[in-house]
């Protein structure tokens, strides 16, 4: 049997996947492109940070936004688990081992980018060794190391019903007991995860010394805490269902309902108008309080194009009001506005977690210093692409091999 | 939220007199070599290049013949309630010992630059790449500061080696080391500057000069309002200069 | 044996758990945390007991006294002596540098002899051979530059050069030139010595004072003694100049004047002061009357200099109503003055009656010579290089046969750099003694590299500047790191060489000799407890305790003496005044180039030394470019933008410029930091920004005929 044929033995039960000629270049175009993140990589692994676009005023730059968006956006990872093993909402069976996929390459991701981003890696386990439990980072560290590994637990059972592995009758059985302690580690991902959510808002609501960030709150938690945890569980869902509807349209096939897209979109809509209420009223406070107090104004939070008023805008206007409207009314039911508002929704995110890594630090607080910009520079670029390839890679390989989509069969049939 | 504010029997301050400062970069060029950093060929970007202690240029923004400068050296400011030591993850920097200084622990610290972030006064610096002194060079690093990696966040100790040495000298000589005679311990900064604009001392020590300076009706922090409770001092009898230490609403 | 999968995976598995039970994995993650402190390529500090010695920085023309801190019998840092009336305590960034530009990557590590357009190692043994051949076939036009305003190195090379038949020995221009031709012409006698500390209105004319003007360090703990932190101040420091510059940003007034017209603002200030009834009995008194009456009235100096009759009534009456005003003129960059301001500043203390007062201006008395036939400092300082220089370039004058330089770097260090350098060229045979591989020893024939002074015996004699007269040595602390040899001693090796007599074998000899005669003076003392100002305002002078001065001195202290030669016939050089002091014209499109020099970027002679790149501002470097200052007003009528690359150009050289707005530099005026645009030296110098020296065209003083460069024309474009 040739090796096109065995391969074939290896998907899940009757689906279709393309031909492995085509897969392998798909695979070999991903490949390239983590290849040449690798390199940075490895550049910055040898040479130092000073390779990046970093410097002293932006100790935070691409990679910690980058690592912040797609935490935020793999929430639905946990926030999916929860309401199917918590809450309950059976439909959503169909959808969550893309979920669970989904939050494991991006805290995976994050990790990685993390590792680079700290200038001593080799003394990254320090956060365990000599934890100082009053850092928000800390409290980061522990529960996105911790997670991760509930995220792999959450996608072992997973790689065990593989077609050929769950033939071995051991494997087969462990997956299964997997399956039933399966609430179990949903309920400790959900703990984990909101509070490493909360806690990298956290991180820049107690900078006390940057109005910008700076947040009252609520006894050790700044507002921002809150709201990072909103926003991540509203756009999670949105961020599965896009990713779902990207790998229909690349595949050419149905993967699940709409009705089960819709019901996520209708649940990170209804997180949204949760979030955005709250936003208002935090950013209404941060105006009119947090910024006097420090002796600032709004006016003064903004500059030239890349900081603009624009980016304020489009964060709680078009990524806000816009996506609750198209994610909450009827139109949800036309699959431009659906998207489109899960787009935006997943966008606002980005914008948040951008401006405050990098706007946050590109004010002069000190009144005889100036606004500097950022440009992050290739290394930077690279490094995250290639986490962005390994997620299509790893998102690619679970596709074709793994049973993820259980309405496949049913809704492919000629 | 923020941390909390800390008290120490002894509370090593600065106190800098702007109107005497003519910006001449002694103290920086003391404390480069004091603290064992890099001679940087690139030092002319700011943004990447290390100087524990840096001299502003403040203007009071008024065109010719209005126009008037200033200028303010700016070591770290040793915060009371500091920014950046709540948030460091590991513990490697904390404040924590009598005098106030904040520590940088440089074989704890894991490089992830938050503190960088917190501290709006950008007195910490990260070490982009490897030192590299020209040959030789070596032989006139200081002995008394360790020689940082790269990978590792580092900032003005106040030359806390120094006042190791002027408690040893204080112990030798049957004094009370925690009792120093004012200028016993004095910083590389203040002891070099040409212009004597700078004065170093124990605030809470009434036979130190430092003591009565911050009560002149002159004398500023930095960024007060934001409750950071700096060691550092400013005093400037020019009201512009006074006013550019802080953010104020057009309507104060 | 067959090893199925099944098992295999169960041996890793069962084993990477195992592991975890060992001490390995922990063991390895403790190590780790060791390694990344101890990586093999992050230098070690150095480990020995550490003390602290004396001796005088030689690289900062301050000439602060130094503590050098060693560490097993190594230097490593270089401190302020508080015992020494130069410091107290204080040290420029430059003075600072003396112990790491030891190992400065630009240092000549041996002899050198040119061959073609490179340079090749010799012996000294070689190099000495090669010297007194050629020196003794350039008989009789030998010429000498030295760029050490105060080592008595300065007697043994001028010895040599006389004996050997100069055909000019000349020092580098700077503030002390102007003073010594100034005070020549107002037949007074003396070096000029200013007692800062104990005045109590102090009027700057364009001398940057806290930066490059004399004994700048000691200046600014003078100025910082009379203001009291918060407090009100002791004392008025009234800046007059282009701009405000490091020394005006903390005077307590700027008064805006373009640097050729600070003749003009002393002048009028006397009008107001003679109509006040000032007088003096000095010779010259009533011709210099007239001049002031008949030109430089508050209208007239008005319309020169735009300063307005109120402002310049108001520092009239500062200076009147002071117990003791002084009044200080110099260059903004330390050099190309010109005589004649300096004349009207002068007249303006006689006027005051500060002559040889507390709080005044001193007329110091030279040190004896001892080596025979040197020549003394004023005589010296009497040459005119730039003059020299030009003529030699246009043929007018012959050109020397050789030329030795000392501690200088022409080809740098003076303006119409283009010109100099021409000049230089024709010279055929030159040696420079210089540590550092310049601009000018890149020219010579020989490269005899001297000892930096932390490996050398040398001296300090009374800088220019210094309110008193004062004494340091300058002592080895450190073998000579390279195989370098004391300037002073190859001198003299070269005398007996060609079989000159110069009385000393070595310069210790010379050293120990000259410090013998300082033993005798009266009136002498070591520094400790009393500072020479203090006995200036009346505490008795303690006596020269009997013992050894060579070792005090070489312990760090310096000798000093209040002394004053009596004037007999110093007077207003009044026709000089009337010649030199005009109104210029103000240049129609072009604008006046205003430099400005810092510490910070070395000297001439030193490059910019290395850990002090770090304090020039972004606003004066950036990448490989420098930036020139002027004010908006000024941008707008050029038509010039903030941030704009632009070339300027005069004395037939082009400059590279960014253009930084700068409020606080007058309307017309394009001010540019010196110290940058080096061409040799070592990376931390080479190719950063342009030399704006070279633009500045050397013109004669009408009625002093010394060369001057104080303010010259640029094209901006």
């Amino acid at each position: 049997m040739s090796i096109i044929e065995s391969e074939k033995n290896w998907y899940p039960e009757g689906v279709e996947r393309c031909s492995l000629g085509k897969f392998l270049k798909w695979l070999a175009f991903l490949g390239i492109v983590a290849g040449y993140g690798f390199v940075a990589m490895i550049v910055c692994f040898v040479y130092g940070l000073g390779v990046t676009g970093l410097d002293n005023y932006f100790g935070f730059g691409l990679w910690i936004t980058f690592d912040l968006a797609v935490i935020a956006l793999g929430a639905g990872a946990f926030f999916t688990g929860l309401l199917r093993y918590i809450i309950r909402i059976d439909e959503l069976k169909n959808i969550i081992n893309l979920t669970v996929i989904k939050g494991f390459i991006c805290y995976s991701g994050a990790m990685l980018i993390l590792s680079l981003d700290v200038g001593q890696p080799i003394r990254s386990w320090f956060g365990y060794w000599h934890p100082n439990v009053h850092s928000m980072l800390t409290e980061v560290i522990f529960c996105i190391t911790c997670y991760l590994l509930v995220l792999i637990i959450e996608y072992v059972p997973l790689i065990l019903e593989q077609k050929q592995i769950n033939k071995i009758p051991y494997l087969h059985n462990l997956a299964h007991q997997m399956h039933v302690v399966m609430p179990l580690f949903a309920g400790i991902g959900a703990f984990l995860s909101t509070f490493h959510q909360g806690s990298l808002g956290g991180m820049y609501g107690v900078m006390f010394a940057r109005p910008y960030a700076f947040r009252d709150g609520f006894f050790i938690w700044p507002w921002t805490f809150f709201l990072f945890v909103l926003s991540a569980i509203a756009t999670g869902p949105c961020m599965t269902v896009l990713i779902c509807g990207f790998m229909e349209k690349v595949t050419g096939r149905k993967l699940t309902t709409y009705r089960i897209k819709s019901l996520m979109c209708k649940i990170g809509g209804t997180m949204l108008l949760i979030y955005t209420v709250f936003k208002y009223l935090d950013t209404w406070a941060w105006i009119n309080n947090v910024l006097p107090r420090a002796g600032m104004t709004f006016d003064q939070m903004f500059y030239g194009l890349v900081y603009g008023r624009w980016l304020f805008v489009c964060e709680l206007v078009l990524c806000l009001l816009v996506p609750v409207v198209f994610l909450l009314t009827p139109l949800r039911k036309k699959p431009v506005f659906m998207y489109s508002g899960a787009i935006l929704a997943c966008a606002g995110v980005v914008i948040n977690r951008y401006v405050f890594t990098v706007q946050a630090l590109a004010i002069p607080v000190l009144p005889f210093t100036k606004w500097e910009i950022y440009t992050p520079n290739w290394a930077e670029w690279a490094t995250s692409l290639m986490v962005i390839a390994y997620g299509f890679i790893i998102m690619s390989l679970s596709y074709r091999y793994l049973p993820i989509f259980p309405q496949e069969v049913g809704l492919n049939k000629k | 939220m923020s941390g909390q504010k800390m008290e120490f029997p002894i509370t090593w301050g600065m106190v800098i007199d702007i109107d005497k400062c003519t910006g001449c970069g002694a103290c920086m060029a003391s404390c480069q070599t004091e603290n064992n950093v890099e001679p940087q060929r690139e030092a002319s970007n700011k943004l990447r290049s290390t100087s524990w202690m840096t001299v502003y240029e403040l203007t009071n923004g008024k065109s010719f013949p209005d126009h008037d400068i200033a200028y303010l050296p700016r070591p770290c400011q040793q915060c009371g309630n500091p920014p950046c030591v709540s948030v460091c993850p590991v513990i490697a920097t904390e404040k924590n010992e009598n005098g106030g200084i904040v520590s940088q622990v440089y074989p704890r610290c894991i490089g992830c630059r938050y503190c960088v972030a917190a501290c709006p006064y950008h007195v910490r610096y990260f070490g982009w790449f490897d030192p590299v002194w020209p040959e030789g060079m070596q032989k006139t690093l200081s002995p008394l500061t360790s020689v940082r990696p790269r990978g590792v966040v580092e900032k003005c100790t106040f030359c806390h080696h120094r006042w190791t040495l002027a408690k040893d000298a204080a112990r030798a000589n049957g004094k009370d080391p925690d009792n120093l005679d004012d200028g016993a311990y004095v910083t590389t900064c203040v002891q070099n500057c040409p212009s004597g604009a700078l004065a170093f001392g124990d605030l809470k020590n009434p036979k130190h000069k430092v003591h009565e300076l911050i009560k002149s009706p002159y004398a500023y922090r930095l960024l007060e309002r934001l409750g950071t409770d700096t060691q550092v001092y400013y005093i400037s009898r020019r009201e512009w200069v006074r006013k550019l230490g802080d953010n104020y609403l057009k309507s104060e | 044996m067959g090893l199925d999968r099944r098992a295999f995976l169960g041996l890793v598995a069962g084993g990477a758990v195992g592991t975890m039970f060992t001490p390995i994995p922990w063991k390895f993650i403790d190590d780790a945390s060791i390694w990344t402190q101890n990586w093999s390529w992050i230098p070690r500090v150095p480990k020995g007991q550490i003390d602290y010695v004396g001796t005088s920085s030689k690289l900062c023309p301050a000439c602060e006294g130094l503590k050098i801190m060693r560490v097993a019998g190594n230097p490593v840092s270089a401190g302020g002596n508080p015992d020494h009336p130069l410091s107290r305590g204080g040290v420029s960034a430059l003075a600072r540098s003396e112990v790491y530009m030891l190992y400065s990557p630009a240092r000549i590590k041996s002899p050198m002899k040119r061959s073609g357009k490179t340079f090749a190692p010799i012996t000294w043994e070689q190099a000495l051979i090669e010297m007194a051949e050629k020196l003794g076939a350039a008989k009789g036009s030998v010429a000498a530059i030295s760029g050490d305003g105060t080592g008595t190195v300065n007697e043994v090379l001028s010895a040599l050069v006389g004996k050997l038949g100069s055909a000019g020995c000349f020092m580098m221009p700077t503030e002390a030139t102007s003073a010594a031709k100034g005070i020549k012409l107002m037949g007074g006698q003396g070096q000029a010595g200013y007692d800062f500390e104990n005045a109590d209105a102090v009027l700057v004319l364009g001398a940057d004072l806290f930066e490059t003007w004399g004994t700048s360090t000691r200046n600014r703990k003078a100025f910082g003694a009379t203001r009291p932190a918060g407090a009100k101040p002791a004392s008025t420091y009234i800046y007059v100049g282009p701009t405000r510059n490091n020394t005006a940003s903390v005077c307590d007034q700027w008064i805006p004047a373009g640097a050729a017209d600070f003749g003009i603002v002393a002048l009028g200030i006397a009008w107001h002061l003679l109509k006040a009834g000032a007088t003096s009995n000095a010779p010259g008194f009533d011709t210099f009357k007239a001049v002031v009456n008949g030109g430089f009235g508050p209208e007239d100096v008005k319309r020169a200099t735009g300063i307005a009759p109120d402002v310049l009534a108001g520092i009239a009456k500062t200076l009147a109503s002071a117990k003791a005003p002084l009044v200080v003129t110099g260059s903004p960059f330390g050099q190309g003055l010109g005589a004649a301001p300096f004349i009207a500043g002068m007249s303006l203390n006689m006027l005051l009656g500060r002559i040889n007062k507390p709080g005044g201006v001193y007329m110091l008395p030279e040190l004896a010579a001892v080596v025979p036939g040197a020549m003394s400092r004023a005589a010296l300082l009497d040459g005119d290089l730039p003059a020299f220089l030009k003529g030699v370039e246009a043929g007018k004058t012959p050109a020397p046969k050789a030329l030795l330089v000392y501690d200088a770097n022409p080809a740098y260090g003076l303006p119409e750099s283009a010109t100099m350098a021409k000049a230089l060229e024709k010279i055929p045979f030159k040696v420079s003694f210089s540590s550092f591989m310049d601009e000018t020893a890149a020219l010579c024939d020989l490269v005899l590299p001297n000892s930096l002074p932390l490996e050398r015996y040398d001296d300090v004699a009374t800088p220019y500047g210094s309110g008193f007269c004062i004494y340091s040595l300058v002592r080895p602390i450190q073998k000579p790191i390279h195989d370098t040899k004391t300037t002073g001693d190859v001198l003299l090796a070269l005398a007996r060489k060609l079989s000159i007599e110069l009385k000393f074998d070595n310069f210790q000899q010379v050293l120990k000799e000259k410090v013998a005669g300082l033993a005798k003076a009266s009136g002498g003392f070591v520094a400790k407890d009393v500072m020479p100002w203090q006995v200036a305002a009346g505490k008795p002078a303690p006596a020269l305790v009997g013992g050894d001065l060579w070792k005090a001195l070489e312990t760090g202290f310096a000798w000093t003496m209040v002394g004053q030669v009596a004037q007999t016939g110093m007077g207003f050089a009044s026709e000089v005044v009337a010649k030199a002091v005009k109104a210029g014209k103000a240049p129609a499109v072009a604008a006046t180039l205003a430099p400005y020099s810092q510490l910070r970027t070395g000297t001439p002679a030193t490059g910019i030394p290395c850990q002090d790149l770090t304090t020039v501002p972004d606003t004066e470097l950036v990448g490989d470019t420098t930036f020139v200052r002027l004010n908006s007003e000024t941008a707008k009528a050029l038509g010039l933008k903030k941030g704009q690359t632009v070339k300027l150009s005069a004395a037939g050289v082009d400059c590279q410029a960014k253009v930084h707005i700068f409020e606080s530099v007058m309307t017309g005026m394009v001010s540019a930091p010196l110290g940058f645009g080096h061409t040799a030296f070592d990376y931390f110098s080479q190719g950063k920004g342009a030399n704006y020296l070279s633009l500045m065209t050397v013109a004669e003083e009408p009625g002093s005929g010394m060369s001057m460069w104080i303010a010259s024309e640029v094209k901006i474009a």
